[in-house]
Formats: structure tokens, C-alpha cells, sequence
């Protein structure tokens, strides 16, 4: 957790107090490795690598939580409804859901890009689509369990209506799964951004996405591994540091909870 | 039992079946209930007691209206009753739930808990004032408003639960081993607490519970199920001194030893097998496989209940009135 | 508190300032100094309320505590030999743990391995003993019968989950039973079944005991159950032995607050009799 922070501070920080903008170019520079004017070298074209990195962090960062957030708060209200109504409608989502998960995640993304066109916003909203059905899933499960439980059966005796019912007592007892979706989500998602930039379907040059950063640089392996070796360790490490996240927060927050006995 | 209206609760011939996979292929037919009748008067605490399997839960959840039953009568104080879950239902009936850390919602203070079901029936000033009532009955303190459930006791959290199901007035409150959950202590004062309930508020209770000694010691009346049969009613007075059926007696004499004062028969049990399965049960008897004295007609065909006396009824064919 | 051992006997176990605490709480110790002594041939019994520290209490006796999980420290003597309390994994215990000592656990259904048959439960742990497996085969049903399990070769065959819930807790008992212990611990073993079947289990102990007088140690939270089956009992709270004495006497006139306490919330029935002379169980002695 504290790795993520410290990559969302410095990739902004480094923006913000760098000097440099993303495509400045230093001509008389290019494919130098790293040296103290620039941290991360300098790429091909002559532009300050840090700088294109720690944008590419960004807007990896950006998609991620984007993504998780877009697609939970649509997906997760229906799944929990879903789970809470039961009945005829609860079966229906199953059906339609079984069909979405007839395809691969990643060749529907594909697909629908070369549909809809590419571009980062395109590629977010595309991904946003595909992660609902996931969404709706996953919540679906977990609510089913909860809405068994006795306080839920009692609200539902009492004449609870359903909406609170499913706002009021399910869902918030859901927090924990909840978040660890979202973490798993984020980190997903930004591993499919970078696929897709990667691809040439998602952002485009000179969008410094770590997917266009791979791609752009691939060439250059053995004669300048590090404009490679930068994005890739750097999206390794994001990502493994956002499926951390979900795990230590919900540490955090359960204990903050448990206070001492009154 | 006459249909007296001077009964609140009254049950008749009430059933409920369900449909569960034996094998791959099949599903058979589980009689939970089979043809319970019943009665409650007013301020009044029957206690259902029977074993695992016996259907007494069952009860419960079709009165309530949390499962459906196949046939039966339900009237309350006269009126033609028909279980729906609604906030006019709530002011029928409750329901208090066994297990105390599963039926509070962990995320809510203890105040929105009790007051839950007042939601959008009553401004909030007066929801406040019957909190405050509701607390003092149940003999909790008032702090306990802003607390959260992890922070009370097994005992304390099964009394949050009884506050819920009273702060709608209901006439009927329904119990499910409220106490199997909690400790010597705590059971007590739960029971003494159920006990003030009935002249404080005049509210008829259903106990269920599988604790003969603690039926004894809640209520007035008590109803002895197997496998989904009624098999004797009575008044704790005539169940403890005039058991009738063999269960009942198998029940009491199943009581170790050091909890009777005094026998007035002197007998061991000597009882085989279990429980048989409510799966496809055959005609006859419920009782009849582990009964000793089961008959030839105890087979084929179930014996019809006896008046015994005003308030005794009990369903055994070497029985006669 | 200490125990005066019944006069001139031998105990067949016997623990002398036995503590358990639960590693990385800061908690209270599950059980506090606790001394205790069992004559061979007596029926001990133990009573408490959850956490009273009556079940870590027995697994301690038995070995089955983790000692990653738990620090042990106390003496322990069985049958004449000392054992390693703080090393459940110590060499003294292979003797002991499954073969002097026979274990009851309160939870049948998790204390039988769904994956092997009845007969498979009860041979292993006599084969993983050396015992040959045509007499282990002959004991896993000899000791069957003594549990009045009826039809013997059917249900040898079985897997716990084709048995009944009194029929899984017989053949946890016949487990116990299998390598002829000396001490028979029993923890909780009716608390999860029908108050009928309960006063069969009861019988049954009852029964065992006087054929093989082994001495057994009954733990309930119900303590009229305990004093029906005990000569001795023991009371204890919070990890600590509040009172002990026989039976008659704890019962009858309780020293300690907290007997009070227990005996006086129980609900009872002080006298049970039949409509008319309708007596339809006969006396079974």
C-alpha cells in the first residue's frame, strides 16, 4: 500500500516539479541511459523518459481506479437487487450473465474497440462495459449469502421495502468483498489498458500509456534495454502493489471498527 | 379447542411440505408439518418444544410468513389471518431469531436496529420515546443507542433483538430458542424478562424451544411436536404430572436425573434408535418405530386427537379419554 | 486448590500447576494453575460455562493442544509416567495420546474423516501402532457392539455421512475406545444432540465404565448432567478450579458463589408423573 502511494506521489511529483514536459525534445540526447539531468534516460525521440513514465503511471493509475469505480457503482446496485429480489428477475440476470461469460474478457475489448475506434477514453469506457458483467457476478454471489442471514430475513419480516433492504442492510455488509473486487478490478484493468495501448487499440502516440511506451521501444532492447526495463517493471510493480491495497485496507479499516469493548 | 374468540392466536390442520433432492434423479416429499393445530390466548406463552427434526422452527416460519404452507388456518383475535411480510404485519407478529450475532445487522447502531421497523410509519421524535420505552423494558441501558453489536454481550444483543420485535406493538411475538445461544446468566434474565412481558405489555408469546425444564419454567402451556405431529397439548402442570403420550414421557424421563425434585414413577428410559427422517414418513403413528407399546393400527392409521380434559389433548391410540 | 487423592490409590493421572495461555493475545490465561487428580476407575466430572477454560483444559490432558499456539507448563503424570505437558509433539506422548488416553469430541460430524469408511476409522490408529490388521479389523468391530451400533458388518462399511447424528457420536466414541484406554476424556459429547439421545449416550458411558473401568473425565456446561454421570466434580470459571468435592455435597450444599450461581438459574422440574398410571417404559436395569 505504501508502494502505491509513494508511486502516485512521486510519478506526481515528478510532473509537477520536473521541468520537462512530455515532449520536449533533447535531440542531442537520445537513447542516453540514465544520468542526474535525466533519471530515466532519454527515449528515441529525445524526450525526458521520467517524465513519459511517471505520466504513463498516471494514467494507469487513472484507468484503473476509473474503471473500478465506473463499474461497481453500476454493476454491484444490480447485483445486489438481483440477489435480494430473487425470483424470476434473479434468474433472468443469471441467464444474461452466463451469455456475457460466454466470450473472453480481453477479445470482447478487442472486438468492441475495433468497433467504437481507439483512444484512451474509448479504450476506458470499453473496459468499464466489460468489467460490469464481472461486476454484477461476483456481487450477486456474495449477496446472495448475505441476504440469507437471519437480519436480513428480519427487515424482510418487519416490512423493510426491498430498496433498503438491499442499500440499508445488504450492501453495506458487502464493504470488505466489495473492496477487494475493486482492488482486483484496478489492477486488471490496467494490465488491459496497457494490453490494448500496446495492441495500437487503446491510447495513442504521443500518449505516453506504458503500453505505447513498450511498444514504441521494443526495438531498441539491445541497444537501450532500459527504455523497455522502465514501463515494464514500473507496471509490474503498480500492479502488484494495487492487489496489495484491497488486502491491507481492509485490515486497516475492520480494526478501526473494533474498539475496545464498552 | 374451541373457536373461542377469546383465543388470540388460533392454528388449525396447518402443513407444510417440501420438495428435496434425495439422489441425482429424485425428489421426495419432506412432511415438516403435518396437520398442526393449535391455540394462544391472550397474554398468554405456549412453548413448542420438540427435538431436532421436528418441525418446530417450521412453525414459525410459516406463521410469520417466511415460508409457505400447503394448507392450514390462521386467525388472529377471529379475524381470518394470512401471513404477508409488510409493516401492518409487523404489528401482528414477530419474530425473535436464535442466534443474536446473526439477526442484528453488525453495521447499524443499536438504535436504528430497534427502530428500523418504525421507518417511514413514525416521525422521528416518536420513534425516539418508543425507543426509550422499549429499552427500559428490555433493561438496557440508554447508551446503548449510539453502540454497535460487537460491543455487547451475548446477552445483551438477544435483548436488542426482543426490543426490535416489540417496538411495533405486536399482539403475537414468536421466539425461536431465544436462549439456546447464551449463557446461564443471561438465559435467566432474558426468561425473566419474557415473564414482565405479559403483564406489561399483554402480548401472547410462541416459545420454541427443546428444553423441557425451560418450557416449564416460561410458559403456561405447552405443545409436544414429533416429526411434524402435535402429540400432546396440555398445561405445564398436566405435561409435567400427567404425561399421557409416550414421547412426553420419554422427554420427561430423558431430564437427568438431579432435575426432578421428586419422581413420583421411578422409571429409566430405555429408548432405541432416533429420530426417524421427515422424508416420506409412511401412514400411521409418527411415533410408532421407537414407541413400546406400538400396536398393529399404530401403522396404519395416525391417531386422532383426545380431549383429556379442558385444556389436554393428546393424539395416541392406547390413549382414550 | 489442591485434591486429596482417594487414600492409598495409585491416580491414573494426576496434573500438578497446569497453565495454558493462547500465544500473541496479551489475553488471560485459558487455564490458570490448575491441579488435578483421577483415581482409576472414577468418573470425574467438569462443568463451566463457555470459556471457563474446560475444553483447553482436556486437550492439554490429551496432548492436543498446539504448542505454537499455546504455551503449556505444568506436571503431568499418567498412568505412573510422566509426560512432556509443554511438548505435545515429545516422545512421551506416542504411548499416550490415542492409546491411554481415548478422546470424545463434542463435534462428531467434524471429528470423522468424510473420506475413509467406518472400518478404516477404527483400524488406523491400531495399525499405525503395529497391530496387525486381522486383529484390528476384529477389535473395529468388537468395539462396535460395545457402542450398541446394530448391525455391525453393514455399517463397517459405511462413510460418516450415511450415519445419523447419534450414530456418527457412538462411533466417535468406539474411536476412543479402540486401543483399551486407560482414561476416557469426554468433551461435550451430548451437547449437540436430542435430549433423548442424550440420556442413551449417558447410559451408555455409564455402561462402559462398569465393564471396563476406565476412568473417565465428563465435561458439560450443564451441570445437572454432569453431577447424573459423575462421582467427583469439578467447577470452573475463567480458567480456574472454583470448587470441587463430590458430587452429593457440591450439589446439595455449594460452597462457592459461582456453584450457586449455576445451580440456582438452571430451570428444573421438581416432579415428573403420568396420566392415570399410564407408564409405558418399562424398567430397564
Amino acid at each position: 500500500m505504501i508502494v502505491l502511494c509513494l508511486f502516485f506521489l512521486g510519478a506526481s511529483a515528478a510532473l509537477f516539479l520536473g521541468s520537462y514536459s512530455f515532449d520536449e525534445l533533447w535531440v542531442g540526447e537520445r537513447l542516453a541511459t540514465s544520468s542526474t539531468a535525466h533519471l530515466f534516460g532519454v527515449d528515441s525521440f529525445g524526450r525526458d523518459y521520467l517524465t513519459r513514465v511517471a505520466l504513463g503511471v498516471l494514467i494507469s493509475i487513472g484507468v484503473g481506479l476509473s474503471v473500478a469505480m465506473i463499474s461497481l457503482l453500476i454493476g454491484a446496485p444490480v447485483g445486489v437487487y438481483s440477489a435480494v429480489r430473487g425470483g424470476w428477475i434473479d434468474s433472468s440476470t443469471g441467464r444474461i450473465l452466463e451469455v456475457f461469460f460466454a466470450f473472453p474478457q480481453i477479445l470482447l475489448a478487442l472486438v468492441l474497440v475495433t468497433i467504437v475506434g481507439s483512444g484512451l477514453f474509448t479504450a476506458l469506457l470499453v473496459l468499464t462495459l466489460v468489467y460490469i458483467p464481472i461486476v454484477v457476478r461476483f456481487v450477486r454471489n456474495v449477496a446472495m449469502i448475505e441476504a440469507r442471514k437471519d437480519y436480513v430475513l428480519s427487515a424482510q419480516l418487519y416490512g423493510c421495502s426491498r430498496f433498503r433492504q438491499c442499500f440499508v442492510h445488504v450492501l453495506p455488509n458487502l464493504w470488505g468483498s466489495l473492496l477487494v473486487l475493486a482492488s482486483s478490478i484496478c489492477a486488471f484493468a490496467m494490465i488491459a489498458e496497457s494490453t490494448l495501448s500496446y495492441l495500437g487499440l487503446g491510447a495513442r502516440p504521443p500518449v505516453p500509456s506504458l503500453g505505447i511506451l513498450l511498444t514504441e521501444n521494443q526495438g531498441f532492447l539491445s541497444t537501450a534495454p532500459h527504455l523497455v526495463l522502465f514501463p515494464a517493471v514500473v507496471l509490474f510493480l503498480l500492479v502488484l502493489s494495487v492487489n496489495q491495497v484491497g488486502d491491507a485496507l481492509i485490515d486497516k479499516l475492520d480494526i478501526k471498527r473494533h474498539f475496545v469493548r464498552g | 379447542m374451541s373457536r373461542s374468540n377469546a383465543h388470540r392466536l388460533v392454528v388449525e390442520n396447518l402443513s407444510v411440505t417440501y420438495k428435496v433432492r434425495t439422489s441425482l434423479l429424485q425428489k421426495r416429499p419432506l412432511h415438516a408439518l403435518r396437520g398442526v393445530s393449535f391455540n394462544v390466548g391472550a397474554a398468554e406463552t405456549l412453548a413448542i418444544v420438540g427435538e431436532s427434526g421436528s418441525g418446530k422452527s417450521t412453525i414459525l416460519r410459516a406463521i410469520s410468513g417466511l415460508t409457505s404452507y400447503d394448507h392450514g388456518d390462521i386467525s388472529i383475535d377471529g379475524e381470518p389471518y394470512k401471513p404477508a411480510n409488510s409493516n401492518a404485519n409487523a404489528a401482528e407478529i414477530s419474530l425473535v431469531f436464535q442466534n443474536p450475532n446473526s439477526s442484528l445487522n453488525q453495521r447499524l447502531t443499536v438504535g436504528k436496529i430497534i427502530t428500523d421497523p418504525l421507518h417511514s410509519r413514525k416521525s422521528d421524535e416518536s420513534q425516539m420515546e418508543v425507543l426509550h420505552d422499549v429499552l427500559s423494558l428490555l433493561k438496557l441501558d440508554h447508551d446503548f443507542i449510539n453502540r454497535y453489536p460487537f460491543q455487547l454481550s451475548g446477552g445483551q444483543k438477544q435483548r436488542v433483538a426482543i426490543a426490535r420485535a416489540l417496538i411495533t406493538n405486536p399482539r403475537i411475538l414468536l421466539l425461536d430458542e431465544p436462549t439456546s445461544a447464551l449463557d446461564v446468566a443471561n438465559q435467566d434474565q432474558v426468561v425473566q424478562i419474557l415473564l414482565e412481558l405479559k403483564s406489561e405489555r399483554q402480548v401472547s408469546s410462541i416459545f420454541v424451544t427443546h428444553d423441557l425444564p425451560l418450557a416449564y419454567k416460561v410458559a403456561e402451556r405447552v405443545a409436544v411436536l414429533y416429526l411434524g405431529v402435535v402429540v400432546e397439548t396440555g398445561t405445564r402442570d398436566e405435561i409435567s404430572l400427567q404425561a399421557s403420550h409416550p414421547y412426553t414421557q420419554a422427554l420427561l424421563l430423558s431430564i437427568p436425573q438431579r432435575k426432578i425434585g421428586k419422581h413420583a414413577v421411578s422409571k429409566k428410559l430405555h429408548m432405541v434408535g432416533e429420530v426417524p427422517s421427515p422424508i416420506d414418513v409412511a401412514a400411521g403413528c409418527v411415533f410408532r418405530s421407537r414407541c413400546p407399546i406400538a400396536m398393529a393400527i399404530c401403522s396404519e392409521v395416525a391417531p386422532q386427537p383426545v380431549q383429556l380434559s379442558a385444556t389436554q389433548v393428546v393424539a395416541c391410540h392406547a390413549v382414550s379419554a | 486448590m489442591m485434591l486429596l487423592p482417594t487414600s492409598g490409590v495409585e491416580p491414573t493421572l494426576k496434573v500438578s500447576n497446569l497453565s495454558v495461555a493462547y500465544r500473541g493475545g496479551g489475553s488471560a490465561p485459558a487455564v490458570k494453575d490448575v491441579n488435578l487428580d483421577l483415581a482409576p476407575g472414577e468418573i470425574l466430572g467438569i462443568v463451566g460455562e463457555s470459556g471457563s477454560g474446560k475444553s483447553t483444559l482436556c486437550m492439554a490432558l490429551a496432548g492436543l493442544l498446539n504448542k505454537t499456539q499455546c504455551s503449556i507448563t505444568g506436571d503431568l503424570t499418567i498412568g505412573g509416567r510422566s509426560v512432556t505437558i509443554s511438548d505435545p509433539e515429545d516422545q512421551t506422548w506416542l504411548d499416550i495420546r490415542g492409546s491411554k488416553i481415548g478422546y470424545i469430541f463434542q463435534d462428531a460430524h467434524a471429528a470423522l474423516n468424510p473420506l475413509l469408511t467406518v472400518q478404516q476409522i477404527l483400524v488406523q490408529p491400531q495399525t499405525c501402532r503395529g497391530i496387525p490388521m486381522d486383529e484390528a479389523k476384529e477389535r473395529a468391530s468388537q468395539v462396535l457392539h460395545s457402542v450398541e451400533i446394530p448391525d455391525v458388518p453393514r455399517r463397517l462399511r459405511q462413510y460418516p455421512h450415511e450415519l445419523s447424528g447419534g450414530m456418527k457420536q457412538r462411533v466417535v466414541i468406539a474411536a476412543a475406545l479402540v486401543s483399551h484406554p486407560e482414561v476416557l476424556i469426554a468433551d461435550e459429547p451430548t451437547t449437540a444432540l436430542d435430549v433423548t439421545l442424550q440420556s442413551q449416550i449417558i447410559q451408555l458411558l455409564q455402561r462402559i465404565q462398569l465393564e471396563t473401568e476406565l476412568s473417565i473425565i465428563f465435561i458439560s456446561h450443564n451441570i445437572d448432567l454432569v453431577a447424573d454421570l459423575s462421582q467427583r466434580i469439578l467447577v470452573m470459571q475463567f480458567g480456574q478450579i472454583i470448587e470441587e468435592g463430590p458430587t452429593d455435597r457440591v450439589l446439595n450444599s455449594p460452597e462457592a458463589d459461582y456453584t450457586k450461581y449455576l445451580l440456582e438459574f438452571v430451570p428444573r422440574i421438581e416432579t415428573i408423573g403420568f396420566h392415570r398410571g399410564v407408564e409405558h417404559w418399562h424398567n430397564h436395569e
